[in-house]
């Protein structure tokens, strides 16, 4: 139990300090003389006086509470929580490349441009399509930038009856969400029993009203979509485009493409599939590659290079372009990361991590198929997806299930997504965990199991060996305190 | 093919497939067609770590940058002294490797920093409630654009000229999809303000709200008791600078509804733009309102303080096409970073920083006025840039300062891509430019031929 849990604002003195600033003679200026009085801040500010010593403590301390994937496994399925290289980190920590000013002319960021240039090159062919853009911030953000690009496309063509998106009833809630912020309306299609997309439903869908279709394959249960090229090339006989959500790459670099399976518009998880790290749930990157048609629409400016000379420019003569979804190029700082672990790992490393992220999680379901329900036989790709409603005949749920495993040092799976298995339990254990680790991880999951028939109490009070136990959500979404007020005195 | 990132040695790999109860890979990989699978992509091989490393310094080395050259671009991005403690704290794997804190009580790190982060903004910009950040200060008056016409119920909503251009063209995009109507407030030409009586012709029964800046891009402070007075019944939005903030008056005094923008500033490098970290305040009233997560006070089984998500139901991941915004990951690091540089620097020294960069760009500005072939094109009060217009293009002033180790100022007519800006530029000063650099500029400036 955490001894210590005041917030740096408790643990301010009056005339502590934490920093210094160069000495120097400034300009003997009164404030009041270069900014109007009337403008200028009368409150005091009352951010926290410490010492450098008293920050250097309480954020190391604050650290240590956190599951991450340098303390433990984090089978968080459609997260793809792989291990991220230190060599990214030290490589975009190169002055070079974080003291650069977006507004520098581009000759001084030469670097940087070709940088960005190879990135594309190579998501490019990881991808199968034909431009990419690195601008979007994140999976969501990409998104948005892709169905907007399909937006202009349509509307360019003067196809202005194009109202709706299909979105399968397994999908991330970003996709329904990102539809609805470009004023589409969502159609949503179900799942057939074999976990993939209903094909006699999504056709009948299909017609003049529908810009686009988005897709993630292998889907949010873990399974490929076989009719993908049936749906794709139905799709395109109605004039509709097909989406990639790319959250699920990690399962097939290096073994089929989207760009090859019909997709017109695709984002990439940066941080997932690239292994950027997740940095408590951002900066990811977005970037959202498409084929050769939809090149005059994507988002200013486009990194390019001059054939002849060799260097690298910003082209933002895109007359038809969406215009800007973010200011300047994007998340440079992933970009790098990202590049940097394409470098190391090559065309066969890449593929070497697909196959044996879906080794692991295959090998996981086989491990726990008879003690988890499975609800989709065959093999599956990087993730899978267990129902648990078999802890209810003991009084337990999947949430008592993922809080017993805390107390075990592992992060839960996803849970309670996709909304379409009951109790779901997502599992993703990606390609850098060893056979070991999901042997002991199948080995906790069936000490859990047991529990629940033995001891559900346990499960239902657990976890206890974690800084704080079961927090109240309920109770602090009803009267939300948002931010900390100091006791009045 | 064998990586130090990827554990499975062929014995095992061999084992795990018979345990499986398959023969080989391609057996995992049936269900996809065969006709499209790709025999190899065509990227170059792996390479040692070595070998990564120096082929990117090489990349690195090829940008010139703000630790080697005295830096003057701003607008928008800014260059301050970054303590050693903040790279140290926030690079520890704990947070770096940490995902959205979906699970609270193996989060707690992550969770009380986000609380930590929420109450200096609400600090420094005087509102009540802070999300845990957005991408950037574009996407930032984007969504609180789309926030505004949901709480209005309205279609129309006014932004001043002088926000920055690319968080405008990013307004423009996102409400081109909602079908959301921009209009623009122009500025009084001699003083670098928004004109406030423009506002009040403007405004019909389908007007929302208005945004501005504080400080604008021209870097001028805006008379936000002006603006109010003549939007009065608009939700009011304003896009501030938040280190400015440390001595001018928070916008809440203004009755703002909301406070946005970029608060890169607070110890993020500037990474050509990319490490952004977009902010977003407002009212208790509006909280359900707001997009992006918000994290809040709880207490656990034994009562214990502790943090978690809430609000949750604004979010996609539950209410799908009815949420309040498609976000999902955001900047949580860049909000990481900014917390631990403010707790660094604290309640002096972050006032401190701001005055000294207010100082010493009106030193900087104090040359300029007594130049010929340069002067200051606004009359307006401003923090920490301004905007100057040359008998030269800024192109030919790049040329002059890029071999002495200098870096900017910034084109306008790049920015704005418009020839109407010829000759303008934004000069920017911060702390961290030393007397002795603006000394040198100004004597480079006065020597131009």
């Amino acid at each position: 139990m955490r001894k210590d849990n005041r917030l740096i604002f408790e643990k301010s003195v009056p005339g502590r300090k934490g920093y210094d600033l160069p000495k120097e003679s400034l300009p003997d200026y009164d404030l009041k003389s270069l900014i109007p009085e009337e403008y200028l801040r009368e409150s005091d500010l009352n951010l926290p006086e410490v010492t450098e010593l008293d920050v250097v403590r309480h954020y190391t301390n604050l650290s240590q509470l956190n599951h991450s994937v340098d303390t433990g496994f984090y089978p968080l399925g459609s997260c793809t929580m792989k291990y991220n290289p230190k060599l990214n980190d030290s490589v975009a920590a190169y002055e070079g490349f974080h003291s650069i000013h977006p507004y520098q002319p581009v000759e001084t960021i030469q670097g940087a441009l070709e940088l960005m240039y190879l990135a594309q090159e190579a998501l490019k062919e990881i991808s199968g399509m034909d431009e990419v853009t690195l601008q979007p911030a994140a999976g969501a953000h990409g998104e948005y930038a892709g169905l907007r690009l399909i937006q202009a496309y349509h509307q360019d063509r003067g196809d202005r009856s194009r109202k709706t998106v299909i979105v399968p009833d397994s999908a991330h809630g970003t996709n329904p969400a990102t539809a609805m912020m470009c004023g589409y309306e969502v159609v949503e299609t179900p799942s057939n029993q074999n976990g993939t997309v209903d094909l006699d439903a999504i056709r009948s869908k299909m017609d003049d009203t529908v810009a686009a279709i988005m897709l993630t394959n292998p889907n949010t249960l873990g399974l490929f979509e076989r009719d993908i090229l049936e749906i794709a090339r139905l799709a395109h006989e109605k004039g509709i485009l097909l989406y990639y959500d790319g959250a699920n790459m990690n399962a097939i670099m290096g073994v089929i493409r989207p760009g090859d399976m019909g997709f017109d518009v695709l984002h990439f998880n940066l941080h997932k599939t690239l292994s950027t790290p997740h940095g408590m749930g951002g900066p990811g990157s977005g970037a959202v590659g498409v084929k050769k048609f939809l090149r005059p629409y994507l988002p200013v400016p486009q990194i390019g290079k001059d054939p002849n000379e060799g260097s690298y420019h910003m082209d933002y003569a895109l007359p038809k372009s969406i215009g800007k979804v973010r200011s300047f190029y994007g998340n440079f700082n992933v970009v790098i990361r990202a590049l940097a672990y394409i470098m190391s790992m090559g065309c066969d490393g890449l593929k070497c991590a697909s196959e044996m992220a879906v080794l692991n999680a295959n090998y996981l379901k086989k491990l726990l198929e008879e003690d988890l329900k499975i609800p989709y036989d065959g093999v599956c790709m990087h993730e899978f997806v267990a129902d648990g409603s078999l802890l209810k005949q003991y009084g337990v749920r999947t949430l008592d299930l993922a809080k017993r495993l805390l107390d075990f040092g592992v992060h839960p799976p996803t849970i309670y997504f996709p909304l379409i298995v009951p109790e779901a339990i997502m599992i993703e254990p990606t390609e850098t965990e060893s056979k070991e680790e999901l042997e002991q991880f199948a080995a906790m999951i069936r000490q859990i199991l047991r529990e629940a028939k033995t001891d559900p109490e346990l499960l239902k009070t657990s976890p206890t060996r974690t800084p704080v136990r079961r927090l109240d959500e309920v109770g602090a979404t009803k009267k939300p305190i948002v931010r900390y007020v100091p006791k009045e005195d | 093919m064998s990586s130090k990132y990827i554990p499975h040695v062929p014995n095992e790999i061999s084992e795990m497939l018979k345990t499986i109860g398959v023969q080989s890979m391609e057996d995992l990989y049936q269900d996809i067609p065969i006709k499209k699978r790709t025999c190899s992509i065509s990227i170059p091989e792996g390479q040692a770590e070595a070998d990564v490393s120096r082929n990117m310094k090489e990349m690195a080395q090829r940008n010139q940058n703000t630790q080697d050259y005295a830096s003057f671009c701003g607008c928008g991005v800014y260059h301050h002294y970054i303590p050693s403690v903040v790279s140290s704290l926030a690079n520890r794997g704990e947070f770096l490797t940490a995902y959205t804190p979906y699970q609270p009580e193996v989060s707690q790190g992550s969770l009380q920093v986000f609380f930590e982060f929420q109450t200096m903004i609400c600090e420094l910009t005087g509102m009540d409630v802070a999300n845990a950040s957005l991408y950037d200060g574009a996407t930032a008056c984007a969504e609180a654009m789309l926030m505004a016409c949901r709480i209005k119920k309205r279609d129309r909503f006014i932004v001043s000229e002088l926000i920055h251009p690319e968080y405008i063209q990013v307004m423009e995009t996102y409400a081109k999809g909602m079908q959301i109507t921009l209009d623009y407030l122009p500025y009084n030409h001699e003083t670098g303000e928004t004109d406030g009586q423009a506002l009040s012709h403007m405004i019909d029964d389908r007007t929302a709200g208005f945004l501005v800046g504080y400080p604008n891009f021209f870097g001028v402070v805006e008379n936000l008791e002006g603006l109010r007075h003549f939007g009065k019944d608009l939700f009011m939005v304003v896009c501030a600078q938040p280190l400015s903030l440390a001595i001018l008056k928070p916008p809440s005094r203004y009755g703002a509804d909301m406070v946005v923008g970029e608060a890169q500033s607070f110890g993020c490098h500037p990474y050509l733009g990319g490490m952004s970290l977009g902010y977003m305040s407002s009212h208790n009233q509006y909280i359900r309102q707001m997009p992006g997560r918000i994290i809040g006070e709880s207490h656990d089984l034994d009562g214990n303080r502790g943090f978690v998500m809430v609000l949750q139901t604004r979010e996609q991941h539950i209410r799908r096409s009815k949420a309040t915004s498609n976000i999902c990951s955001n900047h949580a690091h860049n909000a990481l970073v900014a917390t631990i540089y403010l707790s660094l620097l604290g309640k002096q020294g972050l006032r401190q920083v701001a005055i000294n960069a207010t100082k010493k760009a009106h030193y900087l500005a104090e040359k300029i006025d007594r130049m010929e072939r340069f002067r200051r094109k606004y009359s307006g009060p401003f923090f920490n840039e301004f905007v100057v217009e040359s008998d030269f293009p800024t192109e030919e002033i790049h040329k002059d300062l890029l071999p002495q180790k200098i870096l900017g100022p910034v084109s306008l007519e790049r920015v704005y891509g418009s020839p109407s800006f010829h000759h303008l530029s934004v000069f920017s000063v911060t702390e961290a430019n030393r007397l002795e650099d603006i000394d040198f500029l100004a004597a480079r400036l006065e020597e131009m031929l």
